[in-house]
């Protein structure tokens, strides 16, 4: 009994080992699509068709009606011919492939493939699809290109093991397909989502947020006292010297170095935490805040511009679950 | 595009689509039955898609119908109209992609439906045609939306036709070679309707239509000497019993004949043949005059007519040998004596009293024969126009009408010889033939049928005898249509019988070519290679690996064909660049039309009129102003002027 288990676990082990279960090592691009990657099997319509042949083939052979055999035969040519056809469509075939940027979960990922076909092939057109979700894209004499959509549902490393590149052409009894091993992966950033960056939070004299506080204050010009201005803000002796109230400006107005910190949201969990900062993150650079990202065990320094941005988002994308 | 107008292309598409797949079925529906179809696939093709009580309203009407037109009784006929109304009340309620791929795939069977009853060149033809259509229809279906592709109609129709001459030589050699079942699992349902073939019974006067029916009953092919026109009696179902009006065989007829009543051995000179009969839904099986064996499964009945134990639903060969000089039949019982005398008792009295007086008369039964066939040459007529017979048939033909055609004669004959006291039966069957000129066979006609009788004489056995060729030539009043009536030595053909013999010749040669062969002759074809007797598993696998030799010989060519772009200026372009490249100079990939066009050196008979051509394609291409339709014809026409130059300069 155990022996039984082991071998069908070993046998099924083994067939998942094969290609046409699981993705090969990457492939180098651009992929020449050749004869040993094709597979092609019949559809749904194409084993309808198959059961009728077979009980027309059973009825004539039975009666040794040889008109009817005719036809049989003459249509099981035709649909072996179609699935040499199906073969054809797709030796040949030139695969180019633009990995998707990182998205924020819940987009889609956007892959972009271009299929090039040999030259003065006949037009065909090609399914391209990742784990069941395709496309249909027609291609002409020339390359073609399209973006295959990838859904996304969570953070993390997103990992594309292949893609299919399909065509039930020419008569849609026979599906031939092949796949391009892509085995890579793409940040999937948390989902912004959360209470918005409050402007109060940066106020310079500390009374922001417990989430976030200024680091430093880097004086910048004076300029005269308005109502409101915090009595901190005033420049004591350059108001002696002019003779008017005048206050410090800071490098932003409402800004200093800001600190997004994972501690500050307790009572959120996980993911909800993360959510939360990332749509800080995001409202910071776009507000071109110097900002710096507490996570747990982990510090990135203040900083900004897209390169930080990035950093900080790999981060949060790459938090460990619970 | 609409909704709407998506579900009418598919509606159109599937309806188009069965009309074809029924073409093959026209000749065998009947008319009643096709006016309902035609009905049934217009609305599908013109209206939209009728509520769901309708169609089913609809598909009662016509179920009730197709009962009514085939009259209750069910059989392969009923079911083929059966399945052609199904697949047009699937078109009547198509909607989308699912009932269409549903129409295409049922309308699969219909040409296999007609073929199953008729296996005519005709009928295949037809069938190969919606099989085009069908396949066209598979190619606009592909990616599971309907497309129709925007090419020419004529290359498209050229696009089909690759496919199917691509097709044809695995198809070719599945036929020869997929393994034939000798004998079939199960037989083949009959018709509801009448067969072509003679009945267990004759009533004088009802082979009317038969006898205007031009259809072929049979061909033969003599291996031998060929029968003088007096030995051509093709002997059918032997009549024994007469009830005054109807002369008939009974069931247990139809058995084979015990061992020895036959005599087997070789009595004088034979003729053997081979026929190749149509089906009859009988079970007789026409020979010539007298066989003496039969091959198994078929056999011959005691009274030496070979019958065969399932119906003749298909074009059947067998081979026979004749003896035509003397009866294998050597006794008369008792029991076949008394039914070979039996009369009604009280019917034709007029009749029976004749020959009970003529027979007194006469020195013995010989001359008493002589006798009555004189009278029949001397004051009878042959006619098809004769009276529905009363009660005393015999009486009314023989005193009355005095004439009437082969039923008429025979059956007037035999209550002649019985109320005499000579054994005698009806025979029906064919007699005559027509050697068709174009090749070495005969044919005969269901209007070649007869009636004739057997007489039994002690000291002969029996003897053929027909009345109906006492009948003097000149008192033959009509044969219909000019052509042969009951015996086709009495007529002649008519003008363009030529080219329907010519018709014939190629329907035989198909019917020996094609529809004749079977598991028998895959054996002769096979050791005709040079392989013995092969297993069915060695004829598969040879089958397969002829198969794979094909598949990969269709693989190659596809490889290796350059498909030309659709648009006709660059398809000339390159089939310019081609001549060029066998030329020796070929285009360089990074270079312009015009900078290879200015390669060619100043010499060349074609580098001026390359150099302009490649500058009027590089302004088409690029789109420069002008008229792009005119001048893309005249850009064509400049391209092939200068690829003939261009293979010119190379011889």
């Amino acid at each position: 009994m155990e022996q039984t288990a082991s071998v069908s676990r070993r046998l099924t082990e083994k067939l998942q080992a094969l290609p046409f279960f699981r993705a090969g090592p990457r492939d180098p691009l651009p992929l020449e699509i050749g004869n040993r990657r094709i597979y092609v099997l019949p559809t749904r319509f194409g084993l309808f068709v198959a059961s009728a042949l077979l009980a027309m083939l059973l009825g004539g052979l039975n009666f040794n009606n040889n008109a009817a055999l005719i036809l049989v035969f003459l249509l099981v040519s035709l649909c072996n011919n179609a699935l040499i056809a199906g073969h054809l469509a797709l030796l040949g075939l030139r695969i180019h492939l633009q990995m998707p940027a990182p998205v924020f979960a819940g987009q889609p990922l956007q892959l972009g493939v271009s299929v090039q076909q040999k030259r003065n092939a006949t037009a065909r057109a090609y399914r391209i699809g990742f784990d069941g979700s395709g496309i249909d894209t027609s291609i002409g004499a020339e390359s073609s290109r399209c973006q295959l959509s990838i859904e996304t549902k969570r953070r993390g490393r997103f990992a594309i093991d292949r893609i299919s590149i399909a065509t039930l052409q020419p008569m849609g009894l026979a599906k031939a397909w092949c796949y391009a091993n892509v085995q890579d992966s793409v940040w999937v950033y948390p989902r912004p989502h959360g209470r918005p960056l409050q402007p109060q939070y940066h106020a310079a004299d500390g009374s922001g947020g417990r989430n976030s506080r200024q680091l430093s204050d880097q004086p910048h010009h004076l300029r005269d006292y308005v109502i409101g201005d915090s009595r901190k803000q005033i420049a004591w002796k350059a108001s002696a010297r002019t003779g008017t109230l005048q206050v410090r400006e800071y490098e932003q107005a409402q800004a200093g170095d800001l600190l997004l910190d994972w501690h500050a949201l307790a009572g959120l969990d996980t993911e909800a935490r993360l959510s939360q900062l990332c749509l800080w993150l995001i409202q910071a650079e776009q507000k071109s805040l110097q900002y710096a990202l507490q996570l747990p065990g982990r510090l990135i320094a203040a900083g900004s511009g897209n390169e930080h941005q990035r950093r900080c988002l790999e981060a949060l994308a790459g938090m460990p679950d619970d | 595009m609409t909704d709407v107008d998506a579900v009418a292309r598919f509606r159109k598409a599937a309806a188009v689509c069965s009309a074809l797949a029924i073409l093959p079925l026209v000749q065998q529906l009947p008319v009643s039955m096709l006016l309902l179809l035609g009905l049934l696939l217009l609305y599908a093709f013109a209206l939209p898609k009728p509520p769901r009580w309708m169609i089913g309203l609809i598909m009662l009407t016509a179920l009730a119908l197709l009962l009514l037109v085939y009259k209750g009784r069910f059989g392969r006929d009923t079911a083929a109209c059966m399945l052609a109304i199904m697949v047009a009340m699937k078109c009547l309620e198509t909607a989308g992609m699912r009932d269409l791929r549903a129409v295409m795939g049922f309308s699969l069977f219909l040409p296999f439906a007609a073929l199953l009853s008729s296996q005519q060149p005709l009928t295949l033809t037809l069938s190969i045609i919606s099989l085009l259509f069908w396949l066209f229809l598979l190619h606009c279906t592909s990616t599971g939306a309907l497309r129709f592709p925007n090419m020419p109609l004529l290359q498209q129709l050229k696009a089909l036709m690759t496919q199917m001459a691509l097709a044809v030589p695995l198809a070719a050699a599945m036929f020869w070679l997929f393994p034939r079942i000798a004998t079939p699992l199960w037989g083949l349902p009959g018709l509801a309707g009448q067969g072509g073939g003679l009945g267990d019974s004759m009533t004088p006067g009802q082979w009317l239509d038969s006898l205007v029916d031009d259809r072929i009953a049979f061909r033969v092919k003599f291996t031998s000497t060929v029968p003088t026109p007096q030995q051509r009696y093709w002997r059918g179902p032997v009549l024994w019993d007469f009830d005054g009006k109807e002369w008939r065989r009974r069931a247990w007829d139809n058995l084979p004949a015990p061992p020895g009543a036959i005599n087997t051995s070789d009595s004088g000179p034979s003729i053997s043949y081979s026929v190749s009969l149509e089906p009859t839904e009988r079970s007789y099986l026409p020979v010539l005059d007298w066989p003496r064996s039969a091959q198994a499964p078929l056999f011959l009945t005691p009274e030496a007519s070979l019958y065969s134990d399932k119906p003749i639903q298909k074009l059947s060969e067998y081979r026979a040998v004749s003896w035509p000089d003397v009866s294998p039949l050597s006794t008369l019982s008792e029991t076949q004596r008394r039914r070979a005398l039996a009369l009604p008792d009280g019917l034709n009295p007029r009749s029976v009293a004749l020959a009970r007086r003529w027979r007194a008369e006469s020195r013995d039964d010989r001359a008493y024969i002589e006798r009555v066939l004189q009278w029949i040459n001397r004051d009878f007529s042959y006619t098809l126009a004769t009276e529905e017979p009363g009660l005393n048939g015999v009486d009314e033909f023989l005193f009355d009408q005095k004439q009437g055609f082969c039923q008429h004669f025979s059956s007037a004959f035999a209550v002649l010889m019985r109320a005499a006291g000579i054994p005698v039966r009806v025979v029906t069957g064919y007699a005559g033939g027509y050697k068709n000129p174009y090749g070495d066979y005969w044919v005969l006609y269901q209007k070649d049928a007869h009636a004739w009788n057997e007489i039994w004489l002690d000291s002969q056995g029996w003897i053929r005898i027909d009345p109906t060729a006492a009948v003097a030539p000149e008192n033959i009043l009509d044969t219909l249509s000019g052509s042969s009536g009951t015996e086709s030595y009495f007529g002649e053909r008519s003008l363009f019988s030529p080219l329907l013999d010519f018709g014939d010749f190629m329907k035989s040669s198909w019917n020996d070519w094609v529809i004749g062969f079977n598991a028998a002759r895959q054996m002769d074809l096979l050791r005709g290679f040079g392989a013995g007797q092969l297993r069915q598993w060695q004829l598969l696998l040879a089958l397969l690996l002829v198969s794979a030799m094909l598949s990969f010989a269709v693989f190659y060519f596809w490889q290796r064909r350059k498909t030309l772009p659709s648009d006709p200026v660059e398809a000339a372009w390159q089939k310019l660049m081609a001549a060029l490249y066998r030329y020796g100079i070929g285009k360089m990939a990074h270079e312009t039309a015009t900078d290879y066009a200015a390669r060619f050196p100043a010499g060349l008979p074609f580098s001026e009129a390359l150099r302009k051509a490649a500058e009027h394609y590089s302004r088409w291409r690029y789109g420069l102003p002008g008229n792009a339709e005119a001048r893309s014809h005249a850009l064509i026409t400049e391209l092939a002027e200068v690829r003939r130059h261009v293979r010119k300069a190379k011889q």
